[in-house]
């Protein structure tokens, strides 16, 4: 099967000389499609770089990143934007909605940039199942941190992506929220059959996905 | 130095793009503070200044008062100087004015009244006049020789006879320039010469004088004042009392000016204080943060205001010399232009203050201007601190972490999907205080400019002169009434064999050049609804040609063109009501016809109120169709001719038209449409110029907050649309997004401006018309101003979409999301 996600030779450096920062350094990886894949590593590993890189956030320095078999940084700025929110979705550690808009606007934002009918059956089906069918209208600065973030995955998920990129979505939650928030990653993962790649320096997250990537020093050390 | 110090210059540093927004509208302030006052000081300096060369001394002058109340009047400490003049009667020369005076030594100074040799008349027969006068007698004579003139004695309101009359000349008067283009020379005589002709009882005495103790800063109105108080112990009466306008208004300050620069000061300091205050509303979000911080670490309430305040005070000392400098520079172009562009160059009052101003006898900078702009400039700063101060004092550590625009919103079901026009509408709406406070502060510039641009644009120089003249040339009776030596000259003599008459009207009807001739009868009447001392009760006749004109100005009342032929019926013009108040619709008017030598019995009815151009009715604001003049009154009434012509100007009609006049310029003259235009349009240059420099300079100041709140507007919102770039949105999406609120901001300012200002000029276009105030009569639409406006509007805010859409672009994606 052709894999969701793969770097080829991957560089990215911030600073200069004396102050250079390896972030993403030569790195080539291969992720899965349909698989729970996670990125561990220390903080300052790179991590996060490689996860924005992953999703056509960032440019990187030198290398390829291919996403359902389109190579990301060959495409104009527009086009990657496209890219974005036709086939990827995020869930970031601090959420990060919209707090102007309400849970229902944050979650068919993505479909509304790329101006798309909102699919309300498939829409009401995520928010049943993260549990959030009472807050709809609720302005998204007066949630929970745990609420913020399943309207988070609600939003993720609302475009059908190829890939799900989650980083550290359970950073900022208590020991109790974060079952929670990962059991209905991993129940999407199952569920509507996405591919997820997160991002955690939680072992007892990471044992949870189908596939670790370990990175150190901007470099892939391990896969298994 | 101290923490609240350098905390206002660290933060000066870091907010820099804020502060030089503000820096610019301090500055354009500033300037306007001190343009302001400064060119109208200087206007007022520098007619003061000529007119002080140029015109007498005196404050005001008490007339037709007899001798011993002129006495008695010295006596009154309120009057400073006192001067008496008598006109003890006249030379006679063909139609020359030659007036003998007896003028004492207080009232000559007061007069500017010098004598090149010799001394003023003090015995019997002296007198003193003029090399000038001499010649006009052909007389050659000096100081001590003896002349014998033409003297006619005063006598009530005329003169006597003329008898021969020997007088010792004591001293020579100048002859000036306009003495023999005026046909006009006046001699000295004595005291006693004066009290010899003029019986004590008679009431023919001028007094000059000037108010006592009242120093720069007194205003004509206190001058007119104290004159008036003084008539009214003594008797005299209100119409009795002049006052030297010219003069008063130049030396004493007059309080609808002091009235006028405060509120334009007063306008330029609000729309200062709208733009930095919002300037700093909008960009409080960040600020407070980093308060609240400062609150944890354990500042005080004052510390905190204090550097609120010094941050804008050191912004303020350095915009503030800048705007003062600026100024000086515009001040210094304005000083050696002003006259030049704009007054007609052969103005005597011009030519002199072109001459004080070459001369360098006044300066256009005021020393105490400066000090006043740069106060009221810190001022206006100060009142735009005070709620941010307030704002940065009261906040909690806790409020400030949380504190975000638009947290006390309702919430409501929101959007079934968003699109980018939603995205931009829930943005606005989120933060309708700001959206409100920029667009209301922008529109306040706009509907000041649209106001001021409504009035501007009705001061149309071709609807002033189409006021006076119908036509393109009038040619017009001139009666003089009460002149004893020439009664020929009265309108009713002048009637007797008017030379406005059939075969006049054949000749300028042939001249090459006219197409039409309209003529306008002036009736006299007598009516005890008129005061007839002070008012020449009189009917105009208008031709058929105006018809239309006299019917469709009718504003009360009703009647036809068709009806006021019958003479029975009569329009009054509106302009009648300010003196008569008490005139109706209906109202019956007894009146006696003055037709030559003969009177007879008539009964006018007023059938209606009309508003009419000056050119219509002329003085007399009674109106009735020709026809109806024609048969109440046997006489040829004839009292102007409007001349259509097919050029607005041909200098061989003119030459030709004042040709026909020929003998008769006694009685007639020729005014031009032209004249009046080219007068106009010099009256109008000047308040144009200054007004749209004005504006131009206040918008100036309006656009730094439009632009101030796109920038702060993305400033403060550099995560969000991060975030909404993360989850996809392009470049050309965002800036989309930006220049839909952008034009939101332009649509409702342009509504607002253009509505409310539209409004606001035709209200102020309505005043000045019905006090007929700067020769406005129609309405005109502000088009240009309009169209400048919008594409203002538009253009500003075209570059600011792009510029923003550029600094979108500046930062990564992910340097966005990691703010705040």
């Amino acid at each position: 099967m052709k894999p969701i996600a793969q770097t080829i030779d991957l560089v990215k450096y911030y600073g200069k000389e004396g102050n250079l920062v390896k972030a993403v350094d030569h790195t080539s990886v291969t992720i899965e499609r349909g698989k729970f894949t996670a990125i561990v590593g220390r903080s300052g590993s790179g991590k996060s770089t490689l996860l924005h890189l992953l999703g056509g956030l960032d440019r990187p320095d030198s290398g390829k990143v291919f996403i359902d078999g389109d190579d990301i940084y060959a495409m104009k700025e527009n086009e990657l934007a496209r890219f974005r929110r036709q086939k990827v979705g995020f869930v970031f550690q601090d959420y990060n909605l919209l707090n102007s808009l309400n849970v229902w606007e944050n979650i068919v934002l993505p479909i509304g940039l790329d101006n798309r009918k909102v699919e309300k059956d498939f829409i009401m089906d995520i928010v049943e199942s993260i549990g959030l069918k009472e807050k709809l209208h609720t302005r998204a600065d007066k949630l929970s941190g745990g609420q913020m973030q399943r309207t988070a995955i609600a939003r993720a998920l609302a475009a059908r992506p190829a890939v799900i990129l989650a980083d550290e979505p359970t950073g900022n939650l208590d020991s109790r929220t974060e079952l929670e928030v990962m059991a209905l990653l991993k129940k999407c993962v199952s569920h509507y059959g996405q591919s997820l790649i997160m991002i955690t320096h939680d072992e007892t997250i990471a044992q949870m996905a189908d596939t670790v990537c370990v990175i150190e020093d901007g470099k892939v050390v391990a896969a298994e | 130095m101290k923490m609240t110090t350098r905390t206002a210059a660290a933060n000066m540093k870091y907010n820099k793009n804020r502060n030089l927004l503000i820096g610019l509208a301090i500055c354009l302030t500033t300037l306007l503070l001190l343009l302001v006052p400064s060119v109208m000081a200087f206007i007022v300096r520098a007619e003061h200044a000529a007119v002080n060369k140029v015109y007498p001394t005196w404050h005001g002058v008490f007339r037709s008062v007899d001798i011993k109340t002129a006495e008695q009047l010295k006596a009154r400490a309120e009057l400073g100087e006192i001067g008496l003049r008598v006109d003890v009667g006249r030379l006679e020369y063909e139609d020359y004015e030659l007036p003998l005076v007896f003028i004492d030594e207080a009232a000559a100074v007061m007069n500017k009244m010098e004598l090149l040799e010799g001394r003023v008349p003090q015995t019997g027969d002296e007198c003193a006049l003029s090399q000038g006068m001499l010649k006009l007698f052909g007389i050659e004579a000096g100081v001590g020789d003896e002349v014998t003139l033409p003297f006619q004695a005063a006598e009530g309101n005329g003169y006597g006879l003329v008898e021969k009359q020997n007088f010792t000349i004591s001293g020579i008067l100048p002859t000036v320039e306009g003495n023999e283009s005026g046909k006009m020379y006046t001699t000295l005589v004595s005291r006693e010469f004066a009290d010899e002709i003029i019986p004590k009882t008679e009431s023919c005495w001028r007094v000059y004088f000037q108010t006592a103790e009242l120093g720069s800063l007194g205003t004509t109105d206190d001058v007119e004042n104290i004159g008036y108080q003084i008539a009214e112990d003594f008797g005299i009466e209100r119409d009795r009392v002049r006052f030297n306008d010219e003069y008063l208004i130049a030396n004493y300050v007059d309080p609808a000016i002091v009235m006028a620069v405060v509120l334009i000061m007063l306008v330029v300091m609000a729309a200062g204080m709208i733009t930095i205050y919002s300037v700093y509303y909008i960009s409080m979000a960040s600020g407070i943060r980093e308060f609240g911080k400062l609150k944890a670490m354990g500042a005080t309430k004052k510390q905190l205001r204090q550097i609120v305040l010094r941050e804008g005070m050191c912004v303020a000392a350095m915009a503030v010399p800048a705007g003062l400098i600026l100024g000086s520079v515009i001040l210094k172009l304005i000083g050696d232009k002003l006259y030049s562009v704009a007054a007609k160059p052969d103005d005597l009052l011009v030519q002199v203050i072109t001459q004080i101003i070459v001369d360098d006898e006044i300066s256009v900078f005021e020393p105490i201007i400066y000090v006043l702009a740069a106060a009221a400039a810190l001022f206006t700063v100060y009142l735009s601190l005070r709620k941010p101060m307030r704002i940065a004092g009261r906040i909690t550590p806790i409020e400030a972490v949380r504190y975000q625009e638009g947290r006390h919103r309702r919430e409501g079901k929101g959007y079934e999907s968003l699109n980018l026009s939603r995205l931009s509408r829930r943005n606005l709406f989120l933060n309708r205080r700001r959206t409100l406070l920029t667009i209301t502060s922008m529109a306040a510039t706009g509907i000041l400019v649209m106001t001021l641009a409504s009035l501007l644009s009705c001061m149309d120089s071709t609807d002033a002169a189409d006021d006076v003249v119908l036509g393109e040339y009038r040619l017009e009776i001139e009666s003089a009434e009460e002149n004893r030596e020439h009664p020929e000259y009265s309108w009713l003599r002048i009637q007797e064999n008017n030379p406005l008459d059939g075969k006049l009207l054949d000749t300028i009807n042939a001249l090459p050049g006219v197409e039409r001739t309209d003529v306008f009868q002036s009736a006299d009447f007598k009516s005890p609804v008129f005061d007839e001392n002070t008012w020449r009760a009189g009917i105009t006749g208008v031709p058929e040609q105006y018809a239309d004109m006299l019917e469709n100005g009718i504003i009360e009342g009703h009647v036809t063109y068709e009806e006021l032929k019958s003479g029975d019926q009569v329009v009054v013009d509106k302009m009648l009501r300010h003196w008569f108040p008490e005139l109706r619709v209906g109202q019956v008017i007894d009146a006696e016809i003055c037709d030559g030598g003969r009177t007879r019995k008539h009964q006018f009815t007023i059938a209606a109120f009309g508003e009419y151009p000056y050119g219509l009715c002329n003085s007399s604001y009674l109106i009735m169709a020709s026809e109806g003049v024609e048969k109440l009154w046997e006489n040829n009434q004839n009292y102007y001719i409007q001349i259509q012509a097919d050029k607005s100007y041909d200098s061989t009609l003119h030459n030709e038209l004042t040709a026909l006049i020929g003998e008769n310029t006694d009685v007639l003259s020729v005014k031009l449409w032209k004249d009046e235009y080219d007068m106009m349009e010099r009256t109008y240059f000047l308040m144009r110029i200054a007004c749209y420099t004005f504006l131009a300079i206040l918008a100036s100041i309006s656009i730094m907050n439009l632009i101030n709140t796109m920038v702060s507007s993305v400033q403060a919102r550099r995560k969000e649309i991060g975030i909404l770039q993360a989850l996809g949105m392009s470049d050309r999406q965002s800036v989309r997004m930006l220049q839909t609120e952008g034009l939101f901001y332009t649509a409702g300012t342009l509504f607002l401006s253009l509505s409310a200002g539209c409004l606001a000029g035709y209200g102020l276009f309505l005043y000045c018309r019905n006090r007929s105030l700067m020769g406005i009569t129609n309405y005109h639409f502000p088009w240009e101003a309009a169209v400048i406006v919008i594409l203002v509007v538009l253009v500003v805010q075209l570059i600011l979409g792009a510029v923003l859409g550029k600094s979108v672009r500046r930062e990564t994606i992910t340097d966005r999301i990691r703010v705040g």
